[in-house]
């Protein structure tokens, strides 16, 4: 795949969204539902590698990226994460008097809302691939409370999940 | 301001923090505002107001937003690309390790767990996106944008920009009494 495309599709996906993780589902569209050069699998394994390790949330995309095009398509990911973060520079300056308007803030916490139902929609059949078991649902719970209700940093989620499959992987197999 | 000093700092919140946008801007805070007073509480406020209304990365718009203010465009390029870059080859190095892990039967069930785990902290991730928003007056619209997008794209297949299109939209006339 062309890397200029891949650029242009990673920028929709970050530019159309408010959050680094709030892009995963129209990433997932275009990749996985309408293009197919992704599995939901990949998608997950991009995911999990951006939140093992520090920085911004949007991160995947650098990994997402790797799987697609190798170092080159890395590269490209992270460019298409930090671009629009420029954008911020013109709001500074011109429209940050007006950043309190309540049209404004309605239309952004709004559409934020809406982004979360989308994660959650995208997610639905990444569960389904990655949720075989008992176990894997129970990891899945647990992630999802620790990381919910507490102050406990991903990569200690992830370490735990990780160590939870050893001795899985030691002990029934 | 000396861009080697922008530098450091943005390299150390960027890529020495684990948790994201929350933890690398209570970081900055510290630093800019109550440490080096390299910026006002209004300053730091603004930038933060305005990376939220920034598509993508938020983090990444506050850095370039909170450095515009103290060296303009070349202190916003390096601080994007010094909190951003080494991430991202960490990134990198771990995609690569976890594709190593199919190999064997072992490393596979490790592997599954660590996705399942993954999975459950995307739904974190949304729940964390939607708590602050279920307390009144905006807890109803929170309610219908969420419901209404999960249903539009999970059953109905309606492209997504097209959904946050629509989101922003209603959520510009359906007032509830905003507050900055």
């Amino acid at each position: 795949m062309k890397l200029v495309l891949l650029y242009l599709l990673f920028l929709k996906a970050m530019a159309t969204t408010f959050g680094g993780t709030a892009s995963l589902a129209v990433l997932r569209e275009d990749l996985v539902v309408r293009h197919g050069l992704l599995t939901d699998r990949d998608l997950n394994l991009a995911v999990t590698a951006g939140r093992s390790g520090p920085g911004p949330n949007g991160i995947y995309l650098v990994s997402v990226g790797y799987l697609m095009a190798g170092v080159p398509g890395a590269c490209i990911g992270w460019l298409a994460m930090i671009t629009p973060a420029f954008v911020v520079i013109p709001l500074v300056r011109i429209v940050g008097a007006r950043a309190d308007r309540p049209r404004l803030l309605g239309a952004i916490r709004a559409s934020t809302a809406a982004s979360a139902g989308l994660l959650m929609a995208a997610m639905v059949p990444i569960a389904r691939g990655a949720l075989t078991d008992g176990l894997l649902v129970g990891v899945a719970a647990a992630s999802f409370a620790v990381f919910s209700f507490t102050r406990i940093d991903s990569v200690w989620v992830i370490a735990a999940a990780a160590v939870t499959g050893l001795v899985s992987a030691v002990v029934v197999h | 301001m000396r861009l080697t000093a922008i530098a450091a700092l943005f390299l150390r919140a960027g890529n020495l923090t684990f948790g994201g946008g929350h933890v690398i801007t209570a970081t900055l805070q510290r630093e800019l505002v109550n440490r080096r007073r390299w910026l006002t509480l209004d300053q730091y406020g603004l930038a933060q107001s305005l990376a939220k209304i920034t598509p993508g990365t938020g983090i990444l718009a506050f850095c370039a937003a909170t450095a515009w203010m103290l060296a303009r465009w070349r202190g916003a390029i390096v601080a994007v690309v010094v909190a951003s870059a080494p991430s991202a080859v960490f990134a990198v190095v771990l995609t690569w390790a976890f594709v190593s892990l199919t190999g064997s039967r072992p490393s596979q069930v490790v592997l599954a767990a660590v996705l399942a785990s993954a999975v459950g902290m995307m739904w974190a991730a949304a729940w964390l996106i939607v708590q602050p928003m279920l307390t009144p007056p905006a807890w109803l619209r929170t309610v219908v944008m969420v419901v209404g997008a999960f249903v539009a794209l999970s059953r109905w297949s309606v492209s997504p920009i097209a959904i946050l299109a629509v989101a922003a939209l209603i959520g510009a006339f359906w007032s509830s009494g905003e507050a900055p």
